[in-house]
């Protein structure tokens, strides 16, 4: 149960963990479909993929400002953001007792099936695929987090146990945190993030979390689960394959706090492991910049702006681009193994920032300047590197004359 | 002084915000290659449209007048030519690193007037652009609302104007037969239901050269075969323009553009 402020803060911090995860395996499979007519693709196949990848996308980009109003949550009640999470792959079982595996794994009928349990709405049973049985996970959840265990099995029963705790804990004494602390911004409309104040706000902006999820009882049309569930059962129906061969779970290295029991494919070609090493690096200096941005240090709204218009042009500029080269660059050296990497999305170290104003606006400089020395030595990997060279040098020079 | 008015249509394939400035079909914007279409270019076109789709503006932008001192000329060659941007100029936002939409500078920038027989062309600038691209930024943000954009355009009711051409396109579907034309039918069809295919349409963005970062176009100057009805005299002086650019028809991949070109030091022969 939860009805403390600690255990509110753990289950709102395992909420944000949840939904950074989630929006990384959706961004992964959209980036993993193919594109181009020389991919073995008709005109009508084409097109069809792209409502798929718009429909991914978008689904992500919800589960961005989910991620920002639960940054939101936790400042209000005065804990920090959280924008940390463990690197893939992982079980179900060992960090959130969810049905379903996490993993980067390119768009398939068995990644959108993993995705709708993902999304899947409380009282409702998995459709029926045979073909899945080792992929999901139905074993008992193994429970070890203090103060009380959180036990869930489905998004949406978080967010549930989340709300009947903002009820339960006298609204006087919850919310400490100050306003400064929340993101307010639209994003230039981008995201719908909310800003909480009390029970009422907190209400609202959890219920707008789950709609947009798993949807209402009664109507769950256009709610994430809805929008994968539809296009599974599009996926079923077709003869061709949609993505891209890329391997599942691409790395750079192994990490500790992955789990090594699934299959995780250390990129072998050099080039191709350079640029995602690039790509992650500058995935760890965009977090870095979010948890600037939601953990206020007296940065002005001069700042703030800044901050919010880096990474918002980040994701589009650098990011997603990048994700995408990531797709169509060789896994190994052998030209015979048509295989392709991907981005990885990994998180080299603990990501935290000195509470010194100052210290934080260096440290991030330095960081994108090292990325454009880097993004210059590898131009002639793939034709599309000197748009995102030139990206992220244009943001670095910006984000250093503030 | 002779000044030289210009307006028509152009055309802009690009995907928009968020999709990446380089993103060729266009996927979380609401611009969108339609099958069998070829890639997005974002090269703003004032002439010669990559690709036409049915039942939407006819794009060229041309002199529609020409005067002479404060005396206007309707026997001069000038008139009826074409006006354009030369050199593949795009929109230089790259996802608001350099500019956010409706900020963003034409890069680069080489205006010309010609027709089979003449041309006279200039640049902003010799110069190769440079990171922020101060000097080609436009005079100020997006505009919304104004009479200009409807008077030019004669389009005083968007919604009643893509009405009329969607129920064309649902005519079109019930005859098409090919698989490709329907699809393409479809998603025209459902995007000009959709609030996304009118929202920029009383939309205007502003040029204006000189301004605070310039003096107006000052590269070297091309002249072919003018002599009998135009003189340019002093090929130092900058030459001035303003123009605006709105009625955003993402359907049919235009807008519309309007402005003035002076050459201070010219005189009509």
């Amino acid at each position: 149960m939860i009805d403390t402020r600690e255990e509110l803060v753990n289950a709102l911090n395992e909420a944000a963990e949840l939904e950074h995860t989630l929006l990384v395996q959706y961004l992964f499979a959209a980036f993993s479909l193919k594109r181009n007519l020389d991919e073995s693709l008709t005109e009508l196949q084409q097109a069809k993929i792209m409502e798929w990848e718009t429909v991914i996308l978008g689904i992500a980009r919800q589960e961005m400002a989910h991620l920002g109003t639960v940054c939101n949550l936790l400042s209000s009640i005065g804990a920090a953001p959280n924008f940390s999470r463990p690197n893939f792959p992982q079980k179900a079982t060992k960090y959130y007792p969810i049905i379903s595996d996490f993993k980067l794994s390119r768009f398939s009928i068995e990644t959108l099936y993993r995705f709708i349990c993902f999304e899947l709405p409380q009282g409702v049973e998995p459709p029926k695929y045979d073909l899945l049985k080792n992929v999901l996970t139905t074993e008992n959840l193994e429970m070890f987090r203090a103060p009380d265990p959180l036990e869930y099995n489905r998004v949406g029963n978080l967010y549930s146990q989340i709300s009947d705790a903002f009820n339960k804990i006298p609204e006087s004494e919850l919310f400490i945190g100050e306003n400064t602390d929340q993101d307010t911004d639209d994003w230039n409309n981008r995201f719908k993030i909310y800003f909480v104040k009390d029970k009422s706000s907190a209400q609202k902006a959890i219920d707008e979390i789950v709609k947009e999820g798993e949807g209402i009882q009664d109507n769950r049309e256009n709610s994430h689960y809805d929008r994968f569930l539809k296009m599974w059962a599009e996926v079923n129906k077709i003869s061709f394959d949609p993505s891209r061969n890329v391997v599942e779970n691409p790395a750079t290295r192994i990490h500790r706090d992955s789990d090594n029991t699934f299959e995780i494919n250390i990129i072998l070609k050099e080039d191709t492991l350079k640029v995602a090493e690039l790509f992650s690096s500058l995935y760890n200096t965009m977090i870095l910049m979010l948890i600037q941005y939601y953990s206020y240090s007296g940065e002005t709204k001069e700042e703030r702006t800044v901050l919010r218009d880096t990474l918002r042009n980040m994701m589009s500029a650098v990011i997603r681009p990048l994700a995408e080269i990531l797709t169509q660059l060789p896994f190994s050296n052998d030209p015979t193994d048509l295989r392709r990497a991907g981005p990885s999305f990994e998180i080299y170290d603990q990501l935290r920032l000195s509470p010194n104003k100052g210290n934080r606006w260096i440290i991030l400089t330095e960081r994108f300047y090292s990325d454009v020395e880097e993004a210059k030595k590898l131009l002639a990997i793939h034709p599309r590197i000197a748009f995102v060279a030139q990206n992220i040098e244009w943001l670095a020079t910006r984000f250093d004359n503030k | 002084m002779v000044t030289l008015i210009f307006q028509g249509w152009f055309q802009c394939r690009l995907a928009t915000d968020p999709d990446p400035t380089d993103e060729p079909r266009g996927i979380s914007g609401y611009m969108k290659c339609l099958p069998g279409e070829p890639d997005f270019d974002r090269i703003i076109r004032l002439h010669d449209p990559k690709v036409i789709r049915s039942h939407t503006p006819t794009v060229g932008v041309f002199i529609t007048k020409v005067v002479d001192g404060n005396k206007e000329k309707t026997d001069n060659p000038l008139l009826g030519s074409k006006f354009n941007f030369e050199g593949n100029p795009k929109y230089f936002g790259f996802n608001g690193v350099v500019a956010d939409a409706g900020g963003e500078p034409i890069v680069p920038f080489i205006v010309s007037v010609s027709n089979e027989k003449f041309r006279i062309q200039r640049a902003l600038l010799d110069e190769a652009p440079k990171f922020p691209f101060a000097e080609y930024q436009p005079s100020n943000g997006i505009i919304m609302g104004g009479n200009d954009i409807a008077e030019h355009t004669k389009i005083f009711d968007i919604g009643s104007f893509l009405k009329e051409r969607l129920d064309l396109l649902k005519q079109d579907l019930v005859n098409a037969t090919d698989e490709i034309e329907k699809a393409c039918l479809s998603q025209r069809i459902n995007f000009l239901q959709s609030p996304a295919s009118r929202q920029f349409f009383n939309a205007r963005m502003n040029w204006g050269f000189p301004n605070s970062k310039n003096n107006g176009l000052l590269g070297k100057i091309v002249n072919e075969n003018t002599e009998s009805f135009i003189n340019l005299g002093d090929l130092n002086l900058p030459w001035l323009i303003n123009f605006w650019m709105g009625g955003w028809d993402p359907d049919g991949l235009c807008g519309y553009i309007s402005g003035i070109l002076k050459l201070p030091a010219a005189t009509l022969v």
